[in-house]
């Protein structure tokens, strides 16, 4: 009654906020805002179910959705952005964003988990999948669209930084500066010391690192480093697979920080995407993401220079 | 906000159907933030403890009487 009837239906007086729940369903499915969607989409659903059971008074419209109507044109944005997205594919458009929200989504999404669990794809032109089966671990070694409890490592020239994730949120977060003079022997009994005492605390599912060097990513294994001797050819993933008891993925980092921001970060719903990082190196990497979100998970790398010390 | 002591309607400050945002922000921030629950009850109870004084002094009731509100007439011609 309170969404359909004609005297104070919500979707009668304001049809847009059916895009709303596209959006919510949208917003759910690609964790949008971090973990705060579902969240905020069971403010909805539950404010919904609350006042169906309120008189609703004498009055014409919906009003009392008016206490969410902030929600649910919050949740016209994702919609809006999937509008965008593929109209500027040419392959969609709105109606196909409602049907990706719904059964057809679950459809593509299973498809999308058979290429996460695939092998591993670099290609002519530069692609790389994460999906990446080799030298990283047990026969397989994948990364799902988001583990539970991920151990995050990022060296670099001057520091070095270690994190815990559970889901989105960082749960623990330690950084020293990085000793030259130590060379990689100093990093990796750094690294090892840390990581070993949280595989005690935290239930580690997963490792990805992004290095501040070459790396071979087919191989797993770091090119160098061209600011900390004694990198060469270091099987850099094996050594955390030891330390930390999971499976371990590396790239450099500039092509993760690229990823990140892409997902997680300022650049998340653009496409193609380009990040700089300016540290103790200069780098840069390109997202892109298909139209058809079937190598969104893929990272395409061009004109990357060697790290120069800043 | 409707002013106090004309109709039934203005027994609240409030909807309480708003609790809900409180409540499941407040699980968010327990289940995901929970190195800064402490921060938002801090920052809430300022909030709570006025709106819970306005009620009791001046609705003397600790939360909105909005459910209890007569149904099915028209409460604003028989008792306004």
């Amino acid at each position: 009654m309170n969404f359909f009837s004609p005297s104070r239906g919500l979707f009668i007086f304001t049809p847009v906020f059916l895009f709303s729940l596209a959006g919510m369903v949208l917003a759910w499915r690609r964790r949008w805002c971090g973990g705060l969607s579902p969240y905020l989409a069971a403010i909805v659903v539950l404010h919904a179910m609350v006042v169906l059971t309120i008189w609703p008074g004498h009055c014409y419209g919906p009003r009392y959705f008016a206490d969410i109507t902030h929600l649910l044109m919050f949740f016209l944005i994702p919609t809006i952005l999937w509008w965008q997205k593929s109209a500027a594919a040419g392959a969609y458009g709105m109606g196909g964003g409602i049907l990706d929200a719904g059964w057809l989504g679950r459809l593509r999404a299973r498809a999308r988990r058979d290429i996460d669990r695939g092998q591993p794809v670099e290609r002519a032109s530069g692609e790389r999948g994460y999906a990446h089966a080799g030298a990283c671990g047990s026969g397989r070694c994948t990364i799902p669209a988001r583990p539970e409890m991920i151990l995050a490592i990022d060296i670099g020239g001057t520091k070095f930084s270690m994190a815990v994730f559970d889901g989105d949120a960082m749960v623990r977060r330690e950084s020293r500066a990085t000793d030259a003079g130590g060379g990689r022997a100093w990093m990796v009994a750094q690294i090892g010391e840390i990581a070993g005492a949280w595989r005690r605390e935290f239930a580690l599912e997963r490792c990805g690192i992004g290095f501040g060097g070459p790396v071979n990513f087919g191989e797993q294994r770091v090119v160098l480093s061209t600011h900390v001797g004694g990198w060469r050819d270091f099987d850099l993933c094996g050594f955390v697979r030891e330390a930390a008891g999971v499976p371990a993925i590396m790239d450099n980092d500039a092509n993760v920080g690229a990823m990140g921001e892409a997902e997680f970060g300022a650049g998340r719903g653009c496409s193609p995407l380009f990040y700089m990082t300016l540290s103790t190196g200069i780098g840069g990497g390109i997202w892109e993401e298909g139209p058809h979100l079937a190598r969104r998970r893929f990272l395409r790398r061009r004109d990357r220079p060697p790290h120069h010390p800043s | 906000m409707a002013s106090p002591g004309c109709c039934w309607h203005s027994r609240f400050a409030v909807r309480p159907s708003n609790a809900i945002s409180c409540v499941v922000l407040a699980v968010y921030v327990a289940i995901h933030r929970r190195d800064q629950l402490l921060r938002l009850l801090l920052w809430a109870a300022p909030v709570g403890v006025v709106f819970f004084s306005y009620q009791v002094m001046v609705r003397h009731s600790l939360i909105p009487l909005y459910l209890t509100a007569p149904k099915m007439r028209n409460p604003f011609w028989e008792e306004c």
